[in-house]
């Protein structure tokens, strides 16, 4: 297949060297051929992804392109998607047909995109490993051994398997930085509030955002300002103006940023890692950035603050699945409390349990000043250090996980060792701030990521700054062999 | 974390967890609480807990009511719903 | 011997058009589940969106309380599980409510007192749960789900049933007047939970029962009787009160504990993180202010100082705005002392309604022929017993009362001349009665108008019979 990329595809469905019809059956078959052995899919959507390709085609053949016209893409199961299962990874949704369409969806179908499937995920985007999904676990491409990360791992595994040329996923903690760079593509997690929460089904209501997988920055600058804007359904989306952020990447010269390095992000990096990231300070200097030392100095109080406000929240929000109006529903059940617990506890797994009794412990009487006031606080202190780093520098760069993929299994008898991995991610979230992760080397055969984190709605010099660095590499560009 | 407090948790969050299973979520749920309970130390005198990362006021609807409600496509799942009502065990009050 | 301690909390569902966090419809009585939206039925990545209105009628209370309104305003989940939220949590407000420490004033039996609000705050309303409709199972309708209530909080500070019932219909006027909710009990639109304790005067608070499910005024008064004699014969016997929710049975007129939920709640309130903060300004709040309608307190003593009117029937033609409406409107056209007007509507308007179970704005004779009636009578044009007639005709057919006296003949008899041949004719008749009266039975006098209005058909105007009557029995 010529054309890989985003914007190739774009142009050449554009300039009519490809039918978007051959090009949506290109990928189902690439999807019918890869996705066993990977498991990216739930539910692919053959028929309908044919149907509408043949319409864009229609379209086009009128003179009628939209911006995205002819696009395939893998949308993650957490998205509402109208007529169409939506899971959420969970045994607890497996019967769901969701009867509307999330923004996000309706945004991407209106802009011309053609939806390949639905992704695998973490069961209600909890875990860092696609290990916890009621339809198996995820691999990771470029060694099926191991894991691609979470929860967006369906998402990630299909891009970096070049089986679908974008996907969507969702970040509250890490969710599509760390399988971004665990399977060596590029995650955008924007701004919190730049894109709508509606029909994104709630993990933590005040961390979650929609956001992108690409194989490159420039790919992500298009899709991002198609999906971002005001909802007036999302009381919580910005009404801030979206920037073409494409345009800004190609035709703004800026280049000499000055990038802050946190002291407390390079303390304990494995000694591979550290190569990685220091060849790639080297290539930035090389462009004209300047880098300077900074400190984040709460950084480490991020995983137990995150820990105490997503279990919360997602408690409260997983409430609504109690197998009454939809969803699982057990056939144990001969009182009201039977059916609200054999509901739950059959349609839920171990991870999402444990977490619903964290977050209940967190909010109960006697507990709620200690353990959820007291994280919000930490937070308003995570986000005082990056305002204040912010003043300083424009954008601030780390690795974006401090070790390659695990194995699958290694880690998930201990959620403890699992939670950490998060460690430079979660701030990013509890902040709000948008952040991306791009490939930047390999450490034994396997990708690792490179994180830049920008202020609040910053989006365009983020993309930048990677773009700039994927002309100078090409990490971006290598595909695992298989 | 003791019996007596999962049991409270397991009741207001209506989960049920075999006997077989409660040693092994005793002890994860004291490593999360251990976890979670370095941030007791954190030097927070004095600040607002932030219960968003935005810092705008709630948007304002129009009281302006909408006929667009499909019961049918929202009752989807009819096996529990019966003449339109969902229905549960019956419930004594 | 036993102080009783109430205090009020008041359900009231606000006429919005739209429910409080989605733009589903509010009218009642649709068919179930048809006007249950996405965001009602808590599908999964549903969000709440804060309808202006309801912001707008919790302010307008306020004000009319006298209450601070918050400038920052936060909503808080408050997490528990029924099958009528289908959330598992409502959207409520915990801390930072719209409004704090308002107060108004109540009248009992001629006496004024001061009743604190602790607070009113804007929640979503559940849905309904039917528990009849089929067999083993309960019925779930969401239509009500999500509608705008306002939960209204009152201090302990009543310490009688007779001053519960006057809070109560006070809090209900002022709603009704400000034209926030329509206040209908039994469509559930007014809903009262009263929280009851005893104690020996000066002693701390007892512990306190809820009892729910009142919805009448009546049954506010029996739900308070019998909870308090509940409460005496268990501390009098040594026992002690249990701190529970109890629900009032009507038919058997008592309280009894509720067998469901609430046992170990624990509530788990946070702030919504799907709302923002809700700023409410100065400005805008001085804009409601402005055009605020009379409240009832303030339009009474404006019907006493411009009316002369008693202060109880200026209490009651000020406790509705479809009263006052009708009162005021029948002043325009009246031509006698306005208190009259008040007596005869009071009396016989209200009687009417209350008869045929109307509320005053359907009643069927308009204000301008009320008052016209009642100047008839000032004038001696009809007695009142005719007037009462007319009234009943008017009432029933949709003839005005012009019509009806003209076709009824009914004019009463005032020429005196007219009048003094009929009493002569009359005392000639009972010569024996005559000399009875004057020999001291002046009970007879009652006879002789009898008579006369017999003769007459009841259309002689009394003043002028009596006039007339004495003259002649005096001087014959």
């Amino acid at each position: 297949m010529a054309y890989k990329s985003v914007i190739e595809i774009l142009n050449a469905i554009k300039k009519k060297d490809i039918s978007s019809s051959e090009l949506t059956r290109y990928y189902l078959n690439q999807i019918k051929e890869k996705d066993t052995d990977l498991n990216c899919f739930i539910t692919v959507t053959e028929e309908a992804a044919i149907s509408k390709a043949q319409e864009i085609d229609n379209e086009i053949s009128k003179g009628v392109i939209k911006p995205l016209s002819g696009l395939p893409i893998a949308q993650k199961d957490i998205f509402c998607t109208k007529g169409v299962k939506t899971s959420c990874g969970s045994k607890m949704l497996d019967n769901f047909i969701s009867p509307y369409d999330a923004t996000v969806i309706e945004k991407l179908n209106n802009a011309g995109t053609i939806m390949l499937g639905k992704t695998n995920m973490d069961e209600f985007a909890m875990g860092s490993s696609n290990e916890t999904s009621f339809y198996g676990p995820v691999k990771n491409p470029w060694d099926k051994d191991y894991v691609p990360g979470g929860s967006s791992g369906g998402s990630a595994s299909a891009v970096a398997a070049r089986i679908a040329p974008c996907s969507t996923g969702t970040d509250t903690g890490g969710s599509i930085r760390q399988p971004a760079s665990l399977c060596g593509i590029c995650g955008l997690k924007p701004t919190y509030g730049r894109v709508s929460r509606f029909g994104m089904i709630a993990f933590a209501s005040s961390l979650d955002q929609a956001g992108l997988f690409t194989t490159d920055a420039l790919d992500a600058a298009v899709l991002l300002k198609e999906i971002s804007g005001h909802d007036p359904k999302d009381s919580t989306s910005s009404s801030i103006d979206v920037p073409d952020y494409y345009e800004y990447c190609i035709n703004n010269d800026k280049k000499a940023f000055t990038i802050g390095i946190p002291d407390e992000f390079i303390n304990d990096l494995n000694e591979d890692v550290k190569k990685s990231f220091y060849d790639s300070i080297k290539i930035l200097e090389g462009i004209g950035c300047k880098i300077k030392n900074i400190k984040l100095e709460h950084t480490g109080l991020g995983v137990s603050a995150y820990q105490v406000v997503a279990p919360a929240e997602c408690s409260s929000n997983l409430s609504r699945f109690d197998g009454v109006r939809f969803g699982h529903r057990s056939d144990k059940a001969s009182t009201l409390e039977e059916l609200y617990r054999e509901s739950r506890s059959e349609g839920f797994g171990k991870e999402v349990k444990r977490r619903i009794l964290v977050g209940t412990y967190a909010l109960s009487a006697g507990y709620y000043d200690a353990y959820y006031l007291k994280a919000q606080k930490v937070r308003n202190l995570i986000a005082q250090d990056f305002n204040n780093a912010f003043n300083e520098v424009d954008l601030i760069l780390g690795p974006t996980t401090p070790d390659t993929a695990f194995k699958i299994g290694e880690k998930m008898n201990d959620p403890i060792a699992m939670y950490l991995s998060d460690v430079y991610t979660v701030s990013t979230n509890l902040a709000g701030l948008p952040a991306m992760s791009i490939p930047m080397g390999f450490k034994d055969k396997l990708p690792l990521g490179l994180q830049i984190i920008g202020n609040h709605f910053d989006e365009k010099n983020i993309l930048k700054l990677c773009h700039l660095y994927q002309k100078e590499t090409d990490w971006h560009i290598q595909e695992p062999n298989s | 974390m003791d019996k007596k407090t999962i049991d409270k948790l397991t009741f207001l969050s209506k989960l049920s967890i075999p006997e077989s299973d409660i040693d092994e979520l005793s002890k994860n749920l004291d490593n999360i609480l251990k976890l979670i309970g370095e941030i007791d130390a954190a030097p927070t005198d004095g600040m607002i807990p932030m219960a968003h990362p935005l810092d705008f006021s709630q948007p304002l609807r129009d009281d302006v009511s909408k006929k667009d409600i499909n019961r049918k496509e929202n009752q989807h799942d009819l096996s529990k719903t019966k003449d339109g009502y969902y229905t549960v065990p019956k419930i004594l009050d | 011997m036993w102080e009783t301690v109430i205090g009020l909390e008041i359900h009231v569902q606000l006429a919005t058009n739209s429910k409080l966090f989605s733009s589903s419809p509010t009218n009642f009585g649709a068919e179930q589940n048809t006007q249950a939206s996405v965001i009602d039925l808590a599908m999964p990545g549903v969000l709440p969106v804060l309808n202006r209105k309801a912001i707008d009628m919790a302010i307008m209370f306020g004000l009319s309380v006298d209450a601070k309104i918050a400038d920052k305003s936060i909503f808080a989940r408050k997490n528990y599980f029924y099958p009528d939220l289908p959330k598992g949590y409502q959207i409520s407000q915990y801390e930072h409510p719209v409004v704090q420490d308002g107060k108004l004033s109540i009248n009992v039996d001629g006496n004024e007192k001061i009743i604190g609000i602790t607070r009113a705050h804007l929640e979503e309303d559940a849905g309904k749960s039917i528990h009849d409709l089929f067999d083993g199972e309960s019925a779930i309708d969401l239509n009500r789900a999500g509608t705008p209530l306002i939960e209204i909080v009152s201090e302990p500070d009543m310490r009688s049933a007779k001053e519960a019932v006057a809070y109560l219909k006070k809090i209900h006027s002022i709603v009704r007047c400000l034209g926030i909710s329509d206040g209908n009990m039994e469509e559930g639109s007014f809903r009262c939970d009263a929280n009851i304790s005893i104690r020996k005067p000066g002693e701390e608070f007892g512990t306190r029962a809820e009892i729910k499910n009142i919805n009448s005024f009546k049954f506010v008064e029996s739900a308070i009787n019998y909870e308090v004699d509940r409460q005496q014969d268990i501390l009098e016997s040594g026992g002690i009160v249990e701190q529970e929710t109890r629900l009032f049975d009507p038919k058997k007129n008592e309280t009894r504990p509720m067998r469901s939920k609430e046992e170990a709640n624990d509530y788990r309130y946070f702030p919504d993180p799907d709302l923002l903060p809700v700023s409410i300004t100065e400005d805008e709040i001085s804009v409601i202010k402005k055009s605020l309608p009379e409240l009832p307190d303030i339009k009474k003593e404006r019907f006493i100082k411009e009316y002369s009117l008693k202060n109880d029937d200026a209490e009651i033609l000020s406790s509705s705005s479809e009263l006052s409406d009708y009162f005021e409107q029948a002043t325009k056209t009246s031509t006698s002392e306005i208190q009259l007007l008040a007596n005869f509507i009071l009396s016989e308007v209200i009687g009417l309604c209350n008869k045929n179970n109307l509320d005053i704005s359907q009643a069927t004779v308009s204000p301008e022929d009320i008052a016209k009636l009642n100047n008839y009578i000032g004038d001696g044009k009809i007695s009142m017993k005719q007037a009462k007639e007319v009234l009943s005709e008017a009432w029933e057919s949709s003839m005005s009362v012009d019509q009806i006296i003209k076709k009824n003949n009914i004019e009463q008899i005032s020429d005196p001349d007219l009048l003094t041949n009929v009493v002569k004719k009359i005392l000639e008749m009972h010569p024996k009665e005559v000399q009875d009266y004057k020999n001291g039975k002046e009970k007879l006098m009652g006879f002789f108008v009898g008579q006369i209005m017999k003769e007459t058909h009841g259309k002689a105007n009394p003043k002028i019979i009596n006039q007339v009557l004495i003259k002649l029995l005096k001087g014959v």
